[in-house]
């Protein structure tokens, strides 16, 4: 059977490489069904994500019910300015 | 998309990750059992509103040139997805890329790829991702 190399393996590890996530405040925009919202779910002091499809958010909500999720488009994110300490653009911008 | 990095950055202290498909189409291929590997086209875009991922780039460039963000750290990787036959990548393609398409040329060159090389050959298509960590550049109050 032919390997090929696991991009979500990949993907994680440049999230971990990247950023640290520890006690930060992180907003992820185009969080969809919250696939990459857990590489970091454990280590951020608290996560907010918002997507425009209500459908994956829905599937985000029974994987991660204790994240919040919001409907809505990064033109116009109902949040105060500076309100977190990273945002990720996930598969978005 | 300018409009969105500047609402980024007005909710965002300190850091953001950008990750995204570079400005590049996917490539087509088939391994055979060998690791051998044959290519067989491009995926080619299919939105009359032009290839928003160069899109992407140029609006990062603009808030990039108004000194809202600095580019700290930038680096790719490639997204493999794979496939049993033609006719799967090209219904996924289809079902699910919804801006790339499969054109004719090289589904025949995959489908005849996959005949050639027989059993155990897996289609697969390989697109390259970009990781860009961006510092923002805010005045403290």
């Amino acid at each position: 059977m032919l390997s090929f190399p696991d991009p979500e393996e990949i993907e994680r590890e440049f999230f971990s490489r990247l950023v640290d996530f520890r006690g930060k405040r992180v907003l992820e925009i185009g969080c969809g069904d919250g696939r990459t919202i857990g590489y970091y779910a454990n280590e951020a002091k608290w996560i907010v994500g918002i997507d425009n499809d209500r459908d994956e958010l829905i599937a985000a909500y029974k994987q991660l019910g204790d994240v919040p999720f919001i409907q809505g488009s990064a033109a116009s994110l109902p949040f105060a300015d500076s309100s977190f300490d990273l945002t990720i653009l996930s598969w978005s911008l | 998309m300018v409009h969105a990095l500047h609402e980024t950055w007005r909710v965002t202290r300190s850091e953001v990750l950008d990750i995204r498909p570079l400005a590049l189409s996917p490539l087509v291929f088939v391994r055979d059992r060998n690791g051998g590997d044959t290519f067989c086209g491009e995926l080619k875009w299919c939105d009359d509103s032009g290839q928003h991922h160069i899109q992407s780039d140029t609006a990062l460039a603009r808030v990039v040139a108004e000194d809202k963000f600095i580019i700290a750290k930038e680096d790719r990787f490639d997204w493999y997805d794979t496939f049993e036959t033609t006719d799967e990548l090209v219904e996924q393609v289809h079902d699910d890329w919804l801006t790339w398409s499969v054109d004719e040329d090289t589904a025949l060159k995959l489908m005849r790829a996959m005949k050639d090389l027989g059993r155990g050959a897996v289609a697969y298509i390989r697109q390259g991702i970009g990781v860009r960590l961006l510092k923002i550049m805010k005045e403290e109050l």
